[in-house]
């Protein structure tokens, strides 16, 4: 539930007691906005207790199995591996039975405890035969037989650990080509979250946790595809920067009406991806460390981003949604820069990091007036500081004297604080 | 599209796993039992390598294999290496090919770094990725036995070496000799 309903039970509580509403009124507003606190929060607290229980039994499991095994056989061994197996398989049959499988605190608890014992067994048993050389074959492995646990227990914390599992997967692959398996293996677990996602209607707890997680590990997983011999850093940041433009609008579709940026984690990595980047493209020393040119596998992937951001862009374009479109602007101008490939290195880096300021402030100009214009304090200050810290950055490049970079910095802070005035006396009732 | 029951979900996902487990078990015990007896010297380890509690790390002293010029393979491909011995019966790599052979002791497995062309001007040598690069022990024992493991890699009088099976490629450790003794008997007599 969004906290702005947490803070309007709270204040309805307050106006029955300042006698502003009637009980009536309280109901039938608590009614039309459920805050679901205590509640919710119950719950959580119930989620969160069973799961680390469930992490704390697995890991005690595997440390159990760990200690004094060298006194039985190898078949005696299987048998405690397997027996660990047995027992997470027992539980969920448990759960089955007696309908605990329909609580989220004991889903999570068992997801947790499920995956620790499959990776004791698997890893008692590669013990037992002195077979440790491949981790990537073993986290495969396991990846693969916790897989089926995410959908038998509909469990968060599985579905968490798959895709840790696969991401570290990628990243030890041998070849690119093998890391390309990541895509099959993720999609293989998509159904669960994307059922989850119509279940609830909304981005839950559990929802926006693995939506961190896939966030990270998918660019995670591109970058070890991208990053093999010959792979060009331009191609490659034109995919980071696509990515995170399709980042931004999946967030605008799926969960628009959140403010918390810590429940639009789509929103936040996308952002900041576009943020870090293009101030990297304000720099003449970086610009001249790039080579306009990408391989082929960087140029295959653009394609498909490309095809997926503009569509993304067309229906929020189709809805008026015109500010998460000036995102577009870095990746357009880092593959105009890719296609136009200028010879000169000098000419063509400091060209480039005019273009990556002008886009910068562009970028903060269009916050700060949409801000204002929509009165939305949090936007203008996102333009300010983008502004701030450009000049900053610029200013420390330069070879000015202390007195001017003194100076402007008092006027940027000024400046920043008469805009947030003025914007607070505008918002002030007038009446 | 009505859910899948549960019970149905959880035969498939007990019985995918168990499957796996007996696979894996399976393959190994074959691999003991039919297996052709084959033994890799040990080199000493790294000293700064750390150590890490319940088995002994390994360093095998044949890693690297010389193929023809030309032959397409690179890093991280996988491979067959084909087996030979030295006089001593320790096992040396011969070559190494994508293609199983189709007789002969060989091993499935990666090539690790180019190491350019130690073996002659037509070939080019790769360093060899074996899946087992550690002996697991109890971990009261593992301690003593590294550093016998040590003692006898380094000193020019003794000798260490993984016994294994191979079979159909792939190989399962078996025994580690220090100086010709069970690397846990050989512990319990220094001790």
């Amino acid at each position: 539930m969004s906290r702005h309903h947490t803070w309007l039970a709270r204040q309805i509580t307050q106006w029955l007691e300042e006698g502003l509403v009637t009980e009536p009124v309280a109901a039938t507003l608590r009614a039309r906005y459920p805050s679901g606190e205590g509640e919710d929060g119950g719950k959580r607290a119930a989620v969160v207790f069973s799961l680390f229980g469930g992490l704390l039994i697995g890991a005690g499991i595997i440390a159990l199995l760990a200690f004094n095994w060298a006194s039985l056989d190898r078949a005696g061994r299987a048998i405690v591996g397997i027996a660990a197996l047995l027992a997470a398989q027992g539980l969920t049959a448990w759960m089955i039975r007696s309908g605990k499988n329909r609580s989220p605190a004991w889903r999570e608890g068992a997801g947790a405890f499920f995956v620790a014992a499959l990776g004791a067994c698997l890893g008692i048993i590669t013990q037992t035969y002195h077979l440790s050389g491949s981790a990537g074959g073993f986290v495969l492995l396991w990846s693969l037989l916790m897989l089926p646990v995410i959908y038998l227990l509909r469990s968060f914390t599985a579905a968490l650990l798959y895709l840790a599992g696969i991401t570290a997967w990628s990243v030890m692959a041998s070849h690119w080509q093998d890391a390309l398996g990541y895509l099959p293996l993720l999609a293989a677990a998509l159904p669960f979250g994307i059922a989850e996602f119509r279940a609830a209607g909304r981005l839950t707890p559990g929802l926006t946790v693995l939506t961190w997680a896939l966030g990270l590990s998918f660019p995670i997983a591109l970058l070890r595809v991208l990053t093999g011999e010959g792979a060009n850093e331009l191609g490659v940041l034109l995919v980071l920067e696509l990515l995170a433009c399709v980042y931004v609008f999946v967030s605008h579709r799926i969960n628009a009406g959140e403010t918390s940026m810590g429940r639009r984690p789509l929103l936040f990595l996308g952002s900041a991806t576009i943020f870090v980047l293009a101030f990297v493209f304000t720099s003449y020393d970086a610009w001249k460390d790039l080579s306009a040119a990408a391989t082929g596998r960087a140029w295959a992937v653009v394609a498909v981003l490309l095809l997926v951001t503009g569509w993304l862009a067309y229906e929020l374009a189709q809805r008026r949604r015109w500010p998460p479109l000036a995102y577009l602007g870095l990746p357009l101008l880092t593959l105009l820069w890719l296609l136009a490939a200028p010879a000169d290195t000098a000419g063509f880096a400091a060209a480039g990091a005019f273009l990556g300021n002008a886009y910068v402030i562009g970028l903060g100009l269009l916050n700060i007036f949409h801000g204002t214009s929509t009165r939305n304090f949090g936007r203008v200050n996102l333009g300010v500081a983008l502004l701030a810290a450009l000049t900053l950055f610029r200013f420390f490049d330069s070879g000015l004297p202390l007195l001017v970079k003194g100076v402007a910095f008092i006027l940027i802070g000024a400046g920043f604080l008469a805009l947030n005035i003025t914007l607070i006396r505008r918002r002030a009732p007038s009446a | 599209m009505k859910p899948p029951s549960p019970w149905l979900l959880f035969g498939l996902t007990a019985a995918v796993q168990l499957g796996a487990v007996a696979w894996l078990i399976g393959r190994w015990e074959l691999t003991l039992s039919h297996g052709a007896p084959v033994k890799f010297e040990c080199a000493p380890i790294d000293p700064y390598d750390p150590f890490r509690g319940r088995y002994v790390a390994l360093n095998l002293k044949e890693d690297q294999v010389d193929v023809p010029k030309g032959s397409g393979l690179e890093p991280g491909d996988r491979v067959f290496v084909l087996l030979g011995a030295d006089e001593k019966g320790f096992a040396t790599f011969k070559t190494a090919q994508k293609k199983r052979p189709v007789e002969g002791i060989y091993l499935d497995c990666r090539l690790g770094h180019r190491m350019g062309n130690t073996g002659g001007p037509s070939e080019e040598t790769f360093l060899v990725r074996l899946p087992f690069n550690r002996f697991f022990l109890n971990e009261r024992i593992a301690p003593e036995a590294e550093r016998a493991y040590g003692e006898a890699t380094r000193d020019q009088t003794k000798s260490a070496w993984l016994e294994t099976r191979v079979w159909r490629g792939q190989a399962v450790p078996r025994e580690l000799y220090l100086d010709g003794i069970p690397v846990d008997e050989a512990v319990g007599r220094g001790q």
